[in-house]
This record gives structure tokens, C-alpha cells and sequence, in this order.
């Protein structure tokens, strides 16, 4: 079993062919035909990323006449707690009905009622920003145009190192997942576009795939950025929802939004449509006011057959079986709600790489959309939108830049990578531990020492065990193929992203976002020391880390 | 309620799209020419199942879900 060598060329590199990277790139070739891209995906492109099976609603559109980019913007705002940046929020809401309509020109679905307006509901206590959409064949329309734009593809094959010199991007190595091939790919620019953290804590299952969003995100794209020296925010903001007990599947705005109600073990009303906020059950289960339960009994017939056949035919179709083997049913039963595991997400949350409203990082010729860049609570749109963004930000990169032959770096980069690799699968050695077995340490100790409530001693407990896993992994871990050498890599993003955020967390001296940051020795909200982001950016030498405080972007007036 | 993730009956033609299309990329083709899950990563989206162009593929929701 051997690691196969190859070295490609293009103009722009996509790392991630989930939505924001599939979008940049039809984007770029509709707009600038004479550049070669290249998207390196680690599932296939048809069925990747977040919205494999489809998506139920654009949670980010302000359509004019409904709502206003300041109203959004206030919304956002008060979700974030005043962490949040405001051009690339208000970029993001500008943006978001031309997105709408480009999508519906592409033939996604967005159902109309009577009088030809769209399914627009409210689920935010103030605004109506969240659009119904009913597309479980969003990835294979992107994937189509894709293949008509004739756009190179590498499936199965994902980052695993940005060559960087002098601050500047000169392309990235990725793994063929399945036959080993390792990709030196040289790029005028790159895209990071690889999702989210979302195999960071364990889930209550024990399951370590069974989280809420998608588990091939590992923290690739935070790791990657990190260690190539991008600056990387909010990593604080451990995020978890209430979702289905054990299930961990989306389902709490569309039941709420028509009519149904969260309930506690007395049959009081936590939150109903009148008070939608995830906010207050998320931090009414953290505070042990549990169990919640999801009521239907009281709606008629038309709205549970009307949330069923959502649920049952986008985004997680699967579900409708897993009622069935439960013997539980919409209308009658009472569903109980957890909370999911803790997840870094710059779609959900506020984590990422920090980008500014043109998609730009702080490395020349890397730009960033997507889950995997901080525009805080950005959802499906904002990847659309950033994708779209980046696409631009890239065709202006590579008309302009500047681009000399670089070939004794990037091969030096390439063949330190190789070597990298190929020490980890090394079978000779007497590494004995599964990746699965190490990873479920790992992700034990996230839960046990990194997530509110939070505290000093525990976040310092917590960083010198990550410290210590960080030692043993290549020492330990045994990868007999390459497929289990994809998830030895894994586990070294989630480790990144685990001591970047115990870092964040201890920086933090102060409590913010309800349980997301609640310090117990320093309990109160500081917002005249506090009102800041906290960025990341690796040390002289990874994984040494160092730590800048920016103050908050206000927008014209403010 | 079932012990396996995947459950394949005998219609399977072998093309293995649903192999190929596994967002983790966690099934494989047998000896028998028939896919099988070779890794316990499954996130019991159905990708598997709606793409099977003959309808031969069942999954089930992996035993620490339910």
C-alpha cells in the first residue's frame, strides 16, 4: 500500500464542493470561461456537503416589500450578542434575493401560495427572513451545471495542506481517500469551502457520526487555515441546538412555524410560534428544566400531513422510518427534544476564518465561503452568497495578480507533505489504537473539559490533555489504508480546533451567549472589555498559537 | 428494527452508485459484486437508498440512534 504522487495545475482551486464551493465555481466559469478550476471534494460532488439530501428553506432572504437588510442586520446582531462584523452581514443581506432568484432561475423550488407569493416564515422573534424552499435535488442541479460548465472535479479526495510562502497561497495537497493518490495541485488562488467543525463534541448517542450536521466536516478548513496562518475567530462559540433526542435531525421550525408547541413534563408552553426562539429551549434543557417535548396533538389533520410531507421528502427524508420503527406519529405523540452536540460552525455559529465581505482572508490568493468563514448565522444563503463572492473575488485575483514560477517551494512543501503522510501510514510501526477508538477520546474530552460551564482550571485541564493526545496520535493511531489514514488526518483538524477553542474559551474572561460561553468564575457578560472578537493565528511554530483581540466592525451611522 | 445498516437484495445490478455516492464514503463493492458497509460512519442520510437506480438498497438507522 503505497501513497501514488501527481502534480496538477489550474487557475483557481476550490477545496470543497459542498454548496459555497459548487457556487464558485459555476460562478467563475459563467463569468470568466478561459479559467481552469479545480474542485477537490472528499465525497462526490453530486451528494456532498451539508445539503446532501436537500434543503427545506433559505433561512437568510430579505425579499423587498417583507423586510429590510437593517431589520436583518438588528436580528443578527442581537443573536450574536454585538460579535459580529457588520459589511459582511449587510453584504450577505443585499445579496440574498438576487441569490433567490437565481436558485428559482435554476429551476430550485420555491413553493408560492394562492396570491403567488413565497412561503415566508417567521422564526426569529423579530422578522421574517426564513423562505420555504422544497429542493431535495439541490446538489444534483448544481452538480449538473458543473458538469455542462465542464469544471475538473477530484472526488473522493480531500485538503490536506495550503502551500503557502511569504503569504501567499501557491496551491494545496489533497488525498484520494480511496487509491491514495496525493494531489499537488499548483493554483493561482485557492477557495476554502470545506464546511464546519461538526465532529467536535460527542453526541449523547456515543455515536461519533451521528451528529446534527454533517460528520464529514471534521474542522478540515479551520485546521488547514490555521496552519497555513490564516486568522481564525469566535472559537468560543460552542454551539450546540435542540434537536430530536438521539435522532439529531431538524425538525423544530417547521413543526413550530405551523402551529405546534414545546412543551415541558407538565405540559406548560416553553415556546410556541408567538415565542420562537431556540435560544430559550436550548437554555431551558442546559438549566435541567428538561425533558422537552415537541406537542402536535392539537393541530388538524392538513397542517400534520403538511409538515409530514416536508419532512419527508427534503433534507432528511430517511426520517419517516425512524417514526415508524419508534411507533411514534406526528398528530398524536410527543417528541422529545435533546441537545446535540457542541459543533464550530460559521453558518450556524460564529466560528471561522476570518473573511471580509469580499471573501478575502488575510493570505493573498486564499479566500474563504461558506460554514468554514465567519459571517455569523450566514445558514445555506450565506454559503450561496460567499460562494458567488469568492468566485469574483478569485476571477479579479487571477486578472490582476502576479504570478512567477514557484516550483522549488511548492515541490519542497510537496514532498514534506508526502513524507507526512506517507509516516502516518506506516505500517511497520506498533501503532495499535483505532482512529475511531482515539477519536471518541478526543471528543469525550471536548465534552467533558472544553463546553460550558466553563472555567479556567477545566479549560487548562482540557488543553494539556489535548496537548497529550497530540504527542500520541502519530505514535498510537494505526491507519491500515487510506481510508483510515483520511480519518487520522480528521482527527488532527478536530484537535486543532479543540485547542483553539479551549484558547478562545480561556481568553473569553467573561460569560456570553447563555450556555454557548458560560464561565463559572467569571459568570457576568463584560461587554465594556469584552465586546470584541477573539482571533487565532498560528505561532512561530504550529501548533504554538497566538492571540489578537479586534474590535467590532460598525456599519455607516452606528 | 435491524442489526445492519445496509440491506441489499438480490435485484443489485453491481453498478455501484451507491458506493460511489456515499457522502462518507463508507460502503464498498463485495466478492459478490453487492455493496456492503465497511465502515460504521454511516449518517443515515439515504443517499444510498434514493439513488439506487433499481431499488434494491434498504437502510436501516444504525443501533445507537434509536
Amino acid at each position: 500500500m503505497k501513497l501514488q504522487q501527481v502534480i496538477i495545475n489550474t487557475d483557481v482551486l476550490i477545496i470543497g464542493g459542498g454548496c459555497a464551493g459548487s457556487m464558485a465555481a459555476i460562478c467563475i466559469k459563467d463569468a470568466a470561461p478561459n479559467l481552469n478550476v479545480c474542485i477537490m471534494e472528499k465525497g462526490h460532488i453530486k451528494r456532498s456537503g451539508s445539503v446532501t439530501m436537500g434543503m427545506d428553506a433559505l433561512n437568510v432572504a430579505v425579499i423587498p416589500g417583507i423586510s429590510t437588510p437593517e431589520e436583518y442586520l438588528e436580528t443578527v446582531k442581537k443573536k450574536c450578542w454585538g460579535i459580529m462584523d457588520y459589511f459582511p452581514n449587510y453584504t450577505l443581506a443585499i445579496k440574498s434575493f438576487e441569490l433567490l432568484k437565481t436558485l428559482e432561475s435554476w429551476g430550485v423550488f420555491f413553493p408560492k401560495n394562492e396570491d403567488g407569493n413565497y412561503n415566508i416564515m417567521q422564526v426569529d422573534t423579530s422578522g421574517k427572513f426564513c423562505v420555504g424552499m422544497d429542493e431535495p435535488d439541490l446538489k444534483p442541479i448544481m452538480e449538473k451545471k458543473i458538469r455542462e460548465a465542464k469544471i475538473d472535479v477530484l472526488n473522493k479526495t480531500m485538503g490536506t495542506k495550503l502551500i503557502v510562502k511569504n503569504g501567499k497561497i501557491l496551491g494545496a495537497v489533497g488525498l484520494n481517500i480511496n487509491n491514495g493518490q496525493v494531489v499537488c495541485c499548483k493554483a493561482k488562488c485557492v477557495i476554502l469551502a470545506n464546511g464546519s467543525a461538526s465532529r467536535f463534541g460527542l453526541p449523547n448517542t456515543g455515536y461519533l457520526y451521528g451528529t446534527f450536521d454533517f460528520p464529514g466536516n471534521a474542522g478540515d478548513g479551520f485546521a488547514l487555515a490555521y496552519r497555513a496562518g490564516a486568522k481564525i475567530t469566535g472559537m468560543e462559540f460552542t454551539l450546540k441546538y435542540a434537536l430530536v433526542k438521539d435522532l439529531n435531525i431538524p425538525l423544530i421550525y417547521i413543526v413550530l412555524t405551523r402551529g405546534g408547541e414545546v412543551v415541558n413534563g407538565s405540559g406548560e408552553v416553553i415556546v410556541d410560534k408567538n415565542n420562537l426562539s431556540i435560544f430559550l429551549i436550548v437554555e431551558a434543557l442546559e438549566n435541567r428544566k428538561g425533558p422537552l417535548f415537541l406537542k402536535t396533538d392539537h393541530l388538524s389533520k392538513e397542517k400534520i400531513m403538511e409538515i409530514e410531507n416536508i419532512l419527508f421528502s427534503t433534507e432528511r427524508p430517511m426520517q419517516r422510518r425512524y417514526w415508524e420503527l419508534k411507533d411514534i406519529k406526528f398528530g398524536r405523540d410527543l417528541i422529545e427534544l435533546n441537545l446535540t452536540e457542541a459543533q464550530l460552525c460559521g453558518g450556524h455559529g460564529i466560528s471561522g476564518i476570518v473573511i471580509n465581505e469580499q471573501s478575502h482572508t488575510n493570505i493573498k490568493g486564499l479566500f474563504a465561503a461558506g460554514d468554514v468563514s465567519s459571517v455569523p448565522m450566514q445558514h445555506l444563503t450565506g454559503a450561496f452568497v460567499y460562494g458567488k463572492i469568492a468566485g469574483e473575488s478569485a476571477i479579479e485575483y487571477c486578472n490582476n495578480g502576479n504570478f512567477p514560477e514557484n516550483h522549488k517551494d511548492i515541490h519542497w512543501e510537496f514532498d514534506a507533505e508526502l513524507s507526512h503522510l506517507g509516516s502516518l501510514l506506516n505500517l511497520t510501526k506498533n501503532n495499535t489504537i483505532q482512529p475511531t477508538t482515539f477519536e471518541y477520546k478526543l471528543r469525550r474530552i471536548i465534552n467533558e473539559y472544553l463546553l460550558s460551564p466553563k472555567n479556567s482550571s477545566s479549560l487548562k485541564k482540557g488543553l494539556s490533555l489535548i496537548y497529550e493526545l497530540r504527542e500520541q496520535l502519530p505514535y498510537q493511531v494505526l491507519a491500515k489504508n487510506f481510508h483510515e489514514l483520511s480519518k487520522v488526518l480528521e482527527i488532527g483538524y478536530i484537535l486543532d480546533c479543540a485547542q483553539m477553542s479551549a484558547i478562545s474559551s480561556l481568553t473569553r474572561k467573561e460569560s456570553r451567549w447563555g450556555c454557548i460561553h458560560r464561565r463559572s468564575d467569571y459568570p457576568d457578560t463584560d461587554d465594556v472589555n469584552w465586546l470584541k472578537h477573539i482571533d487565532l493565528q498560528v505561532g512561530q511554530t504550529y501548533p504554538e498559537t497566538d492571540i489578537y483581540l479586534r474590535e467590532i466592525q460598525r456599519g455607516d451611522g452606528e | 428494527m435491524s442489526s445492519y445498516i445496509i440491506e441489499v437484495s438480490d435485484e443489485c445490478i453491481g453498478c455501484g452508485i451507491c458506493v460511489d455516492l456515499c457522502p462518507l464514503n463508507c460502503l464498498r463493492m463485495g466478492e459478490d459484486n453487492k455493496p456492503y458497509l465497511q465502515y460504521e460512519e454511516c449518517w443515515y442520510c439515504g443517499c444510498c437508498e434514493i439513488e439506487c437506480p433499481v431499488s434494491c438498497l434498504k437502510m436501516h438507522f444504525p443501533f445507537l440512534i434509536y
